[in-house]
């Protein structure tokens, strides 16, 4: 999964957002590191809707403007979950290497780390 | 015009790198979040923000594309081509014989006797592998590949001697690769053999095929046959306008006539053998041979080649499918 993909998923497992809502969020979760702009967005959004990831959950007008709010569906918070689980196992064993080489302890290899992170 | 109104249309102008579908189903709401994240006072869209949303259209657009061809139905496509491609072929040959058997009488000479049974027997050995696929299927193969290696032969017989030293740039001197009928032929008699080879077959094309489609698909090819001495004589913008509309007519014809899913890949897979030919029908006018040095290489290869690798994919698919 692509990082904006997950910036927009894990701004949504907040609640129903509006895109510029998203936009912001995907800001603040990232501390600015990562500024979606509206193509990168609608892309996504598009892609997601399609693939039952995201759901539409209600329109309203504002300032005589459409204005559509998008929540995560039960698949995309199963998808989000196993994506948050799978960067978390990875970064657990990024900061037990990282401890290691630290402490000036002998590289290890990669499956007594694995054993050792389990 | 106030500026947010310069700037919402220059976004709107924006939005059109996106496919119709897309701009009905978040248009609006797109211009909205747009003029949200604009910085006050802007009156045109940001180099970085333009760049983002024509990538996107971009995107937004193979995708709709892929769509498209995701819902084809392959193997009934190939299984068109089987019976479709003899037939047209046939149909070529036949009008270009009558024509010179037409043209022989009224001037008093028809050639000699071996020439026409030669004619005779191409149109011949184009019939026969769909007529053998009907019964035989693993014969009628072996036939159509027979005859496509034996035209690619004759193709590549007329190949200068010195071939294996031509660089790059000599490529344009090929002779055979030049004429665009060649290729044509060559890329039909091909996709030909693999549509006896991968698919349900003829008998599953006649199926699907209605009468009004086996006259979309008969009838351009006999009329290319019958009057392309004629065309050859006429000016570069007449031969041009005639050989566009009658692609797009036959393309709309088998849109409207072959069912969605088999239609889409039909056409995919007429692309390749097709842009050859059509390239060469308009290249023939005599205005383009006594004018223009050479002939529109560049025009004639890429996207022929493109056409071949999108149909050798197809078929790939087909094949897969099938497997499954």
């Amino acid at each position: 999964m692509q990082e904006p993909t997950f910036l927009i998923l894990t701004a949504l497992a907040a609640g129903a957002q509006h895109g510029y809502g998203i936009m912001t969020d995907v800001a603040t979760i990232s501390e600015g590191r990562v500024r979606l702009r509206a193509g990168t967005l609608y892309s996504a959004l598009d892609r997601l809707l399609g693939d039952g990831i995201v759901g539409v959950d209600g329109e309203e007008v504002v300032d005589g403007r459409l204005r559509r709010y998008y929540r995560l569906t039960a698949a995309g918070a199963e998808l989000l979950a196993a994506e948050a689980a799978r960067l978390s196992a990875n970064a657990r064993i990024a900061a037990t290497r990282l401890r290691k080489l630290r402490t000036g302890a002998a590289p290890a290899g990669g499956a007594t780390l694995a054993r050792g992170v389990a | 015009m106030t500026d947010g109104g310069a700037l919402e249309r220059r976004y709107r102008r924006l939005l059109a790198w996106y496919p119709a579908a897309h701009r009905t189903n978040y248009g609006e709401e797109m211009v909205g979040v747009l003029l949200a994240a604009a910085p006050d006072g802007a009156r045109r869209p940001g180099l970085a923000g333009a760049a983002d949303l024509i990538r996107g259209g971009l995107r937004a657009r193979l995708r709709s594309g892929l769509r498209w061809l995701s819902g084809t139905d392959w193997p009934d496509a190939l299984a068109v081509c089987s019976i479709a491609i003899p037939v047209i072929l046939a149909g070529y040959f036949t009008a270009v014989w009558l024509h010179e058997v037409i043209a022989g009488i009224m001037n008093g000479y028809a050639g000699p006797w071996y020439t026409q049974a030669e004619r005779g027997l191409i149109v011949l050995a184009l019939a026969m592998p769909p007529l053998l696929a009907l019964r035989w299927r693993r014969t009628a193969v072996v036939m159509a590949l027979a005859l496509a290696g034996w035209y690619l032969i004759i193709v590549f017989g007329s190949l200068p001697d010195d071939i294996f030293h031509l660089g790059i740039s000599g490529l344009g001197q090929w002779t055979w690769l030049v004429h665009g009928d060649g290729i044509s032929s060559s890329l039909a008699l091909l996709l030909g053999v693999a549509a006896l080879a991968w698919s349900p077959g003829p008998r599953r094309g006649i199926e699907i095929l209605t009468p009004k489609s086996w006259l979309v698909l008969t009838v351009p090819s006999v009329a290319m046959g019958l009057t392309q001495s004629y065309l050859w004589a006429q000016p570069l913008w007449l031969v041009a306008l005639i050989v566009i509309a009658a692609l797009a007519v036959v393309a709309a014809g088998l849109v409207l006539t072959v069912p969605g899913p088999a239609a889409r890949g039909l056409l995919l897979l007429l692309a390749a053998p097709g842009y050859p030919g059509a390239v060469w029908a308009i290249g023939i006018s005599r205005y383009w041979t006594n004018h223009v040095s050479g002939f529109p290489f560049k025009l004639l290869l890429p996207p022929t080649v493109l056409f071949a690798c999108l149909a050798a994919v197809a078929v790939w698919r087909s094949r897969r499918r099938s497997a499954a």
